[in-house]
């Protein structure tokens, strides 16, 4: 069936109805729909929240038991230094003494810039961001004994705790002379890891 | 609303019934005589009914009907069949139509059709010019007497062979019915004479009646012929006697008054204007075939696609505005428990906060507290020196004292792609044996990604090497059975053997290699995995 103007004329009223109909329609489902969504978030994170606030005062024995358990734990590492910022000096110190004291061949030593650590070998660091600092320590030795002595020494001197993540060690002469020379060398890369004291966010007296 | 009214017009060649039906029910009846009068006043009427569907009823004494078979076809096939068909019996008849009786059950299964046509239409057309000035949605044109054959089964008579009679304004309406379905109708006018002699009118006509269904061989003069009298007042009793004592049949009275009363139309109206029967009947669903051409119906047609849009429209409103109303309460729903989680949040927060009174002071969060401490010993449970790696290799030393290492490289890692940087073996081997793809095989290093392990890269030769590559081989070998057996080490690898014996690279030297042996140098390299600390101690 072919439609004339005149049919299309007769067909314009109701057409227009139906168009504003469907505009009218869709915007409101539209908007009933998004305020549905938004409620269904709003409720959805209020009832994690609620589930927390439960499980916090269900656990607020637990958390009492952890605080007096680890909070002098804590103190401990917040004097040490591995909370809070990075002692490089004392550090550097640490190194002069132990070069002084152990009578070591020159070492040198240098410390990157501090960035965010995320080492997936460590799990359970919850909210705590971790971060380390990179130092290299280029040293020449009598024998190896030398390396591990100041590593043993630093980590006693230093109370924040450093990972060495690599030692090369590599013989500097085919044959080991008794004379006061160095007869190795060793480059090391070592982590210097520390976390910032994080936000008292749940409120704890 | 037009939508939901319908207006059933009843025409016979003196006059025009019309009514109007909504939701089923005769809301105003009328008739105009076929005149000019008649006709003024009918479109006054059609104008007070814009865009209601009309349906027309012909009551003619010239309708032919023709019973045919074809051979059977479906969709366009059949319509184009049809219409051809119709083209062939009734050639310049404005008004046709075929119904589909039924398939025959015997030989090609053939489908059977009954033609009908209203043969002279000319009654009509002052109507049919009302209508189409004012442009009224015409749905169809239809014959009284297809209309009676719904009639017949709202009765619920199925004899095989029945004659319905009735006595309608326009005359003595007979019709022949075969299982049920129309085969033949005539309509014989009343003559003013016969008026008063109504029995004696149907006798005769019923008798003509016979004959002709006897000669067109529908019947046999033996035929058990079951006739219905449409009876409306006591004349029709005579005539059904007069019927029974003439023809020998026993006609069936059918109370058109109380069918009236069942169909909710008026026992009066109905006596004074049977059709209203039929016009109801129309009006409540029962249409047959259109004897219209498509070109009267345009403006139905128009109507229905504009009837539809308005309902879509009215269709979409509705569910858009159920479904937002859905979703108004389930927001309501929401809303309301939010408002009670936020309560209960409160209130379980309240009874934290009156625990936490009792707890010592802390900078930090419990769980941070215990993090910061577990972290502490997660870092500073991992190895701090190379020494347990040093240790392991002494010990293999010891027993092997013809064996300097040249370079030590330690490395924690989790990281089984690692790869030591260092090719002075790769370089030296290379040189003196001359083989571009020196050494062993490196297997695939597979670490735990969760944990620290200690990997340690050992270069090394063997002491004054005199170009006995034999036995160079068998002490480096040596060395890895005794690296082996250290039960802290859970894999060792020769990376750079001192010779490469493998077929697919190159090997040359010379036999007296023993007496310049000074500048060769049988070279190795290891990769020894220490297992975990805490699986050893």
């Amino acid at each position: 069936m072919k439609l004339t103007p005149q049919d299309w004329l007769k067909l314009r009223n109701p057409l227009v109805f139906l168009v504003l109909v469907l505009v009218a329609i869709a915007a409101l489902i539209l908007y009933t729909q998004q305020q549905k969504n938004a409620a269904e978030q709003a409720l959805q994170t209020q009832t994690n929240q609620l589930n927390q606030a439960r499980q916090r005062y269900l656990a607020s024995g637990q958390e009492k038991d952890t605080i007096s358990q680890y909070l002098p734990k804590y103190q401990t590492l917040l004097q040490q230094g591995f909370v809070g910022e990075e002692r490089r000096i004392e550090w550097v110190d640490a190194l002069r003494k132990i070069h002084g004291r152990e009578k070591l061949f020159n070492i040198n030593y240098s410390i990157g810039a501090q960035e965010e650590y995320q080492p997936n070998f460590i799990s359970n660091a919850g909210s705590i961001k971790l971060y380390r600092s990179v130092m290299k320590l280029e040293l020449s030795m009598l024998h190896e004994g030398d390396l591990l002595t100041l590593i043993e020494d630093l980590r006693q001197q230093q109370g924040a705790p450093f990972m060495v993540r690599q030692c090369e060690i590599t013989r500097q002469n085919a044959v080991i002379s008794n004379s006061f020379a160095p007869n190795m060398h060793a480059d090391c890369e070592l982590d210097w890891v520390t976390i910032h004291e994080p936000q008292n966010v749940g409120g704890t007296p | 609303m037009a939508i939901f009214k319908k207006i059933i017009l009843s025409a016979t060649s003196t006059q025009l019934s019309a009514g109007v039906w909504q939701w089923g029910q005769l809301r105003q009846f009328q008739t105009y005589q076929n005149d000019e009068q008649g006709r003024s006043a009918f479109t006054d009427f059609l104008r007070q009914h814009p865009n209601t569907k009309l349906y027309l009823l012909a009551d003619s004494v010239e309708e032919d009907y023709r019973v045919e078979s074809l051979p059977h076809t479906l969709g366009s096939a059949r319509h184009e069949l049809l219409t051809r068909k119709l083209g062939q019996i009734y050639r310049g008849v404005t008004y046709r139509a075929a119904h589909f009786i039924a398939r025959d059950k015997d030989k090609r299964k053939d489908d059977r059709f009954l033609f009908v046509s209203l043969n002279n239409a000319e009654f009509l057309q002052g109507w049919i010019a009302c209508i189409q000035s004012l442009e009224a949605p015409l749905v169809g044109v239809y014959l009284q007497s297809m209309v009676s054959q719904a009639l017949l089964k709202r009765l619920k008579l199925k004899q095989e062979h029945v004659l319905l009679s009735e006595r309608l304004n326009s005359g003595l309406r007979q019709t022949y019915l075969f299982n049920g379905s129309v085969r033949i109708s005539r309509l014989a006018p009343i003559p003013d004479a016969m008026v008063d002699r109504l029995a004696y009118f149907y006798v005769v006509e019923t008798e003509k009646t016979r004959l002709y269904l006897v000669s067109q061989r529908f019947v046999t003069k033996d035929t058990p012929l079951h006739m219905v009298l449409a009876a409306t007042d006591e004349a029709d009793i005579h005539v059904a006697h007069a019927i029974e004592q003439e023809h020998g049949l026993t006609p069936e009275l059918i109370d058109l008054t109380k069918l009236a009363a069942t169909f909710g139309l008026n026992a009066q109206q109905v006596q004074k204007n049977p059709e209203l029967l039929h016009m109801h009947l129309l009006a409540t669903g029962c249409v047959p075939d259109n004897l219209a051409p498509v070109g009267l119906l345009s403006h139905f047609k128009i109507n229905a696609i504009r009837d539809n849009v308005v309902l879509a429209g009215v269709a979409a409103l509705l569910m858009g505005m159920l479904f937002s109303a859905f979703n108004f309460q389930q927001t309501y729903a929401k809303n309301a428990a939010l408002q009670e989680a936020q309560t209960e949040t409160k209130l379980q927060e309240q009874k934290y906060q009156q625990a936490a009174q009792s707890f010592i002071p802390s900078p930090i969060a419990s769980q941070d507290l215990r993090a910061a401490v577990e972290l502490h010993q997660s870092i500073t449970s991992y190895p701090q020196t190379p020494a347990r790696t040093m240790y392991v290799l002494s010990q293999a030393l010891e027993k092997i004292p013809q064996i300097q290492i040249n370079r030590l490289r330690w490395v924690q890692t989790n990281d089984s792609a690692i790869k030591d940087d260092d090719k002075t073996v790769y370089a030296a081997n290379v040189k003196d044996i001359g083989a571009k793809d020196a050494g062993v095989t490196d297997p695939n290093l597979t670490l735990d990604a969760n944990a620290l392990s200690e990997l340690a890269y050992v270069n090394g030769e063997i002491k004054d090497f005199t170009g006995d590559y034999r036995a160079a081989l068998m002490t480096v070998n040596h060395l890895v059975d005794e690296l082996k057996s250290n039960p802290q080490v859970a894999q060792v690898v020769m990376m750079q053997a001192p010779v490469n014996v493998s077929s697919y690279s190159n090997l040359q030297g010379s036999t007296t290699d023993q007496l310049s042996a000074q500048s060769n140098v049988a070279s190795f390299k290891l990769r020894v995995l220490l297992k975990p600390k805490a699986s050893t101690s």
